[in-house]
């Protein structure tokens, strides 16, 4: 290699002030444009040592040649041949056309700011007045964000030596001994991925990264575009590899995925459609170049001498992709005729991209997509039916009137009155229009969004860091509680876990000045306090409870948020009227299935670290937050733990989803110990990683309910699977099914005949309004007793005994001691239903409502009816007299006149008055609420 | 020192939490009520495979019941339920129902539901024919049916009766007097629900001298029936159960020669031997021999019983045994008892007013027992005769009766009876029903 040497001028400014031994390194792509960039480069006030041309192949070579200056076949060859005594290589692209004291400017300032790596201004060589770089910010992901606007002019408004996260390669000097050290540019990056990649290596090396944009440089803005657009980001992915410290990337490979597929696939809509498969080349690409990028990590760990931290420090919060999504986004809603009102739009579209800019908006984003994929079957279907996740009726209206003192429907029906899920499910599916899949998404799919939503949001209220909030988000609707409350089909708990978040940031928020604002905001804390009753009613108590603890436990406390929590609670709930009003404390705690939580062992290990470790190694704000968390849990494990001791389904459903937030607090606050780092000590820096592990790992089980797609409460049991009774239905309708096994698999609350668990439901499927069942009456004592009859003695013809109940069909779910009692028998038959393990079809004619000669009516929404005839009707529910008209009763079942040709039940006016008072205090909250935000304003 | 305070707290409660009880896994909850002691409904039912009232066949249905008992007749037919009766019993009583009294004729297999105790028997007749059968009051998945021949002459049909609403399968197993007779088309046989098959034994297996069915019932419920047709008369017999013990009271009457079939539808050879109780004397071990897996054997009584006699069959594995009785013109075939019982009814025993009625009684025990037999209509008893049975012996009752609908035995001890009719040259061997002992 032969070195042109350069004489140094004697008249060149401040030269015997400057020490640096300057090599200019010529990038060539050919030898075409080597001739303009030689005369730019001779032209430099400053003059190198030497110049060289790097690579370009035998053109360059000979242009090279022809101009006397030496060549090398690579970056790396010229550093191994470049003599000790030169201080600097200026990289220069063959597209660059430097001015003349554009090295000047670069060595002068780099010196006097130290640093190793320095940059020139980038102006377009097309358009010297505009700006092409002054260096600029990536996000995390190794997204470059320049924050210039298109064709922005250059007014100098940038000249001043900053640090930056990158710079680009077209003019960058760099000392000699770090770029030996760091191998110089990544040859396998595209030029732009290049400088970001060098960048942020030489900063993890110690170096400062300035850009100096008194160094003016025209360059080329097509350089590199020919490149295709996965290979960049393929490349961002790459430097990220190799640079990131495990701990990030454990945490950044699939946040980076998940971004990466978010935009694939909105562009799928928004173009151009293929990002997608950019995206899956992007990642392949990386894949095959995995022990490259091994060993290149390997080297960079040799020169490092800081930690990511200092790589954060440059970076811009959020996620380019997502704020680039979210503008073109914006532009594609605002469509490209603009012309009228274009300034009121283009606000708009400023609002817009300063939304998309906030942390908040995009941790939303993600999280909805993380439901999305995690509720997908019941996005795209309808929410599978399983225990206690019964599907809403058709009629909401009919619902409505059946909560406001109507008939209760489960069993052989009853006239008290329903749970309040049931009530606040059919408010839901009338604001949806009366669709009952859509509220029924709403209130799982949309309710695990919210509970992400309002945790995330809970942790910004303590002041946790982006990272932290997202992990609670994510294990608040996904984590092992919520797992465990969806496996067993407690979906009431999944529209109370998005309520209660809210309901305890809400107390956390200030107390305003105003009289008007301070009832506002009583009635604003009061709400989703009211909605967790309504679906959670024992869970009611609990925002009283955590304010308590915090009180106690916490930092910033206020004793106005106790009292406050207090007030909410007491004005919340009454909106679980008339349910409150008519039940007893029994019921309300030991009544329907009894629930033991018993988490798998490595997340209460898993819990434990992420506690202690928070609790000792994190800020006094982290260990208050933990703690905090902790209790909850306990406190929500504890009443999840009852059922030996007499607890019921409301302790169960309210303790898991306290467990459940409980557990998004301690995840979210032992991760946010990662941005602590900084002030902690050695030893304590190390003990927090098991805590951030343990906060990640308690995001794990997103896995199994994203196996699951439907949010983890498993495949559908109780209506595809009985769809049989609609086919085989009699000219009436469909009657009754008796399910008849495991107390898992019967929908909803069970009843219990010696060892034999059953439930009788209104075929074609059992509905939200059967789920929950109140003591037994009558005639749910004389199926007991049948059922007990065939148990010990048989008969021949069970159909005849069980026809009086209703009852068509008999489901066993499991081999049960009752079998003996269907197979073989002369009036009941069997199907072959592979679902079930035995289904016998009553041959004896079994409606519900029949005439006394044998006619049966038919159901018509909650009325029965028939022909008009002076006769009686015998209905097979427990006599009431509120049914019509002209009740009697007929043992244990009613029989009304026929006279009218319709059979309904009288709705009972106290219970409709206490449902208008729920409904209207519900009300009356949401105003209040909204009126009292305005008066804040 | 708060730090410390909250880890304490969080531990320790965690600890408590971590205790609490859980319940036992088996454990039924919910809304629990006590169940009340229902009293048990005596529920009893009996199936018969094989009634019919074709051409100038008579048929008859006998019922009988130690106690105040309804019996409910359901006879079903392709699929439904033709038609059904209600017969009403006061007290000690048997009934005849005359199934010519129906509004269709031809084959009427039948299900009686009893409210009580009680059995049933079916009768059928005509000039030349007599047969009678017992009607099965539980439902194996494994039947035996030894006894059948194709023998010139001689046809045998299966009937193959599904009482429920639920199509059966039974696959058929048939052996010959050596060896097992491979027959594709009696493989996975379907019987629709409440409906029959008769299937032509005599059609597939012609000219065996003897055949036995195993019949193996794969769903559902299948009763089946052999009915052996000779020249004149006929016999009928219902699928036999498994048992280590067989009595036979009966071995021959009418001058029919008689043979006895031991089955084995074991997997493994059975030994048995065959002890003979006379009306004076005993002899233990008549016969000793071994059935080998999967067959039967036919053993010719004539030259080895010079006098009446019972006997009795003990094998060290589970075997199916029926007497075979056969002359030019007669063919009469019975299972034998595989209980012992102080109380036995035998339904239509005595129902035919021109035949000639036998009871006999088979005391394989050491005591002396007293037998007490009635004769039973629709009012009642109508009378009451006591005769001793020495200790291992047996005794032949003439009974001169008529227009009864069985008789009633009741014995001082466990016994086995047996019962014969014969009218002209026609003989059948009746099915005793055991009474549970109180």
């Amino acid at each position: 290699m032969a070195l042109m040497s350069v004489p140094t001028r004697p008249d060149t400014p401040d030269a015997s002030t400057v020490q640096a031994n300057v090599v200019a390194a010529l990038s060539a792509t050919s030898g075409d444009n080597l001739a303009a960039v030689f005369d730019a480069v001779s032209g430099q006030v400053y003059e190198p040592q030497s110049v060289v041309v790097v690579g370009g192949g035998d053109v360059a070579r000979s242009v090279a040649n022809d101009r006397e200056v030496g060549w090398a076949s690579d970056l790396r060859t010229l550093l191994d041949d470049l003599d000790r005594t030169v201080t600097h290589v200026w990289m220069l692209h063959d597209d660059a056309r430097p001015r003349p004291d554009a090295l000047q400017a670069l060595v002068t300032e780099s010196l006097r700011v130290d640093a190793s790596v320095a940059g020139s201004k980038l102006l377009r060589v097309d358009r010297p007045q505009m700006l092409e770089s002054v260096g600029g910010a990536t996000d995390v992901f190794g997204m470059p964000y320049t924050g210039l606007e298109e064709g922005e002019v250059d007014q100098e408004q940038y000249d001043v030596v900053r640090d930056v996260a990158f710079i680009p390669g077209a003019s960058v000097l760099v000392r000699r001994d770090l770029l030996r050290g760091l191998g110089g540019p990544d040859a396998l990056l595209p030029p732009l991925e290049a400088g970001i990649d060098f960048s942020q290596r030489a900063r993890a090396a110690g170096g400062r990264v300035v850009v100096v944009p008194s160094s003016e440089v025209l360059h080329d803005p097509g350089c590199g575009k020919d490149a295709p657009r996965w290979r960049n980001r393929a490349g961002r992915i790459r430097s990220a590899l190799k640079v990131y410290s495990i701990l990030t990337l454990l945490w950044l490979i699939p946040v980076g995925a998940v971004v990466d597929l978010l935009d694939g696939f909105v562009r799928l809509v928004i173009g151009p459609r293929s990002a997608i498969i950019d995206v899956f080349r992007s990642w392949a690409w990386n894949l095959v170049q995995l022990p490259s990028t091994i060993a290149a990590r390997r080297e960079m760990r040799r020169s490092r001498q800081v930690d990511d931290a200092e790589l954060f420090r440059y970076q811009i919060r959020g996620s380019s992709i997502i704020r680039r999504l979210g503008d073109d986004l914006t532009e594609t809603v605002r469509g490209p005729a603009v012309t009228e009102g274009a300034s009121a739009i283009s606000e708009l579209v400023q609002r817009g991209r300063q939304v998309w800019q906030q942390p908040g908006v995009i941790i939303g984003a993600i999280g909805l997509l993380l439901v999305a994929a995690a509720g997908r079957e019941i996005i795209a279907g309808r929410m599978p039916s399983t225990g206690y996740a019964l599907h809403l009726p058709d009629a909401a209206f009919e619902t409505l009137r059946a909560y406001a003192g109507g008939w209760n429907p489960a069993d052989l029906g009853n006239p008290r009155p329903l749970h309040p899920s049931v009530g606040g499910s059919a408010l839901l599916q009338v604001v949806a229009l009366g669709r009952a899949g859509l509220a029924e998404m709403l209130l799982t799919a949309g309710g695990a969004f919210l509970a992400f939503v309002g945790t995330s949001r809970l942790m910004r209220l303590l002041g946790v860091g982006t990272g932290g909030r997202f992990i609670a988000g994510v294990v608040a609707f996904s984590g092992p509680a919520t797992l465990a409350m969806a496996e067993a089909g407690l979906w009431t708990g999944i529209p109370a876990l998005a309520a209660l978040p809210f309901a305890l940031g809400a107390l956390l928020r200030p107390w305003p000045q105003t009289w008007p604002a301070r009832i506002g905001r009583v009635a604003a804390d009061a709400l989703p306090i009211a909605v967790l009753a309504v679906f959670a009613p024992i869970a009611a108590v609990v925002p009283f409870v955590a304010a308590t603890l915090w009180f106690l436990f916490g930092v910033d406390r206020q004793w106005t948020s106790v009292a406050r929590a207090g007030l909410a609670t007491a004005l919340a709930l009454p909106v679980m009227a008339p349910w409150i009003v008519f039940i007893d404390l029994d019921y309300l705690f030991e009544a329907g299935r009894g629930f033991f939580w018993t988490p798998p062992t490595w997340t209460l290990a898993v819990f434990g670290v992420a506690v202690v470790v928070s609790v000792l190694g994190g800020s006094a704000r982290t260990a208050a937050i933990s703690g905090w968390g902790g209790l909850l849990v306990i406190a929500g494990a504890a009443a999840a733990r009852t059922a030996e001791v007499g607890g019921g389904l409301e302790p169960a459903v309210a303790g898991l989803v306290v467990a459940a937030v409980g557990s998004a607090i301690v995840a979210g606050s032992a991760f946010d110990s990662l941005h602590q780092l900084d002030s902690h000590g050695t030893w304590r820096r190390i003990g927090v990683v098991p805590g951030v592990i343990a906060g990640l790992a308690l995001a794990g089980t997103f896995i199994f309910v994203l196996a699951d797609g439907a949010l983890g409460f498993g495949p559908d049991q109780f209506s595809e699977p009985f769809a049989f009774t609609t086919a085989r239905q009699a000219d009436h309708g469909p009657d009754r099914v008796l399910v008849i096994g495991g107390e898992d698999g019967l929908p909803g609350d069970g009843r219990v005949a010696g060892d034999i668990s059953y439930r009788l439901f209104q075929a074609p499927e059992p509905n939200l309004l059967e789920a929950r069942l109140h003591p037994a009456l009558d005639g749910d004592r004389a199926l007991r007793e049948v059922l007990a009859g065939l148990s010990e003695a048989g008969s021949l013809r069970p159909g005849e005994q069980l026809a009086p109940f209703g009852i068509r069909w008999v489901v066993f779910n499991e081999p049960s001691s009752l079998e003996d009692a269907f197979a073989s028998k002369l009036d009941v038959k069997p199907l072959p239903l592979p679902e079930f393990d035995a289904v016998y079809e009553n041959l004896v004619l079994s409606p519900v409502a029949v005439e006394f000669d044998g006619q049966p009516w038919t159901r018509s929404g909650d009325a029965y009816v028939g022909l008009a005839a002076p006769r009686r009707v015998r209905l097979a529910f427990n006599a009431d007299a509120g049914w019509r008209p002209e009740p009697a009763a007929a043992d244990w079942a009613v029989t009304v006149s026929a006279a009218d040709g319709r059979a309904d039940f009288a709705p009972d006016g106290e219970k409709a008055a206490y449902a208008w008072i729920a409904g209207g205090l519900l009300l009356l909250m949401s105003v209040l609420a909204i009126l009292g935000r305005r008066s804040q304003r | 020192m708060k730090r410390i305070l909250i880890l304490v707290l969080v531990a320790g409660l965690s600890t408590a939490v971590f205790f609490l009880p859980a319940p036992d896994v088996d454990e039924t909850p919910v809304i629990t009520t006590t169940v009340p002691d229902a009293e048990p409904s005596i529920q009893a039912f009996a199936l018969c495979p094989w009634a019919s009232t074709a051409g100038s066949l008579e048929g008859l249905l006998a019922v009988m019941a130690p106690d105040d008992a309804s019996a409910t007749l359901t006879f079903p037919s392709s699929g439904e339920v033709r038609d059904t009766r209600r017969l009403d019993l006061e007290g000690l009583a048997g009934l005849t129902f005359d199934l010519g009294s129906m509004p269709f004729e031809g084959q009427m297999p039948s299900v009686v539901e009893f409210t009580a105790d009680a059995s049933v028997g079916v009768l059928g007749y005509d000039e030349l024919s007599l047969v009678g059968a017992g009607c099965a009051s539980s439902v194996p998945k494994i039947w035996l049916l030894p006894g059948g021949s194709t023998r010139p002459g001689d046809r045998l049909e299966l009937q193959l009766f599904n009482p429920f609403p639920e199509d059966a399968r039974v696959t058929i197993f048939m052996t010959n007097e050596n060896d097992f007779e491979p027959e594709p088309s009696l493989e996975a046989v379907t019987v629709n629900a409440l409906s029959w098959r008769t299937i032509d034994i005599s059609a597939k297996l012609p000219l065996r001298e003897s055949l036995s069915a195993i019949i193996e019932v794969e769903k559902g419920v299948v009763i089946p029936a052999f009915l052996q047709i000779g020249p004149e008369d006929s016999a009928l017999w219902t699928g036999v159960e498994r048992s280590e013990r067989w009595e036979f009271p009966l071995v021959t009457t009418g001058g029919l020669e008689a043979a006895l079939v031991l089955s084995n539808p074991t997997a493994l050879d059975v030994g048995f031997s065959v002890d003979r109780f006379g009306t004076k004397t005993d002899e233990e071990d008549l016969i000793e021999g071994v059935v080998e897996a999967g067959k039967h054997v036919r053993i010719p009584l004539d030259e080895l019983i010079a006098e009446p006699s019972g006997l009795q069959v003990r094998a060290d594995g589970l075997l199916g045994a029926v007497i075979v009785g056969e002359s030019e013109q007669a063919r009469a075939v019975t299972a034998g008892a595989h209980v012992l019982a102080s109380s036995w009814l035998i339904p239509g025993l005595g129902s035919l007013p021109d035949a000639d009625h036998e009871l006999w009684i088979l005391n394989t025990s050491a005591e002396q027992v007293t037998v007490t037999y009635a004769a039973l209509n629709a009012n009642g008893t109508d009378r009451t005769e006591k005769v001793a049975v020495t200790a291992g012996s047996m005794r032949r009752i003439n009974l001169s009766v008529t227009d009864v609908s069985g008789i009633f035995v009741q014995a001082t001890a466990p016994i086995t009876v047996g019962a014969s009719m014969r009218r002209g040259t026609a003989v059948a061997y009746l099915s005793p029903v055991p009474l549970p002992e109180p």
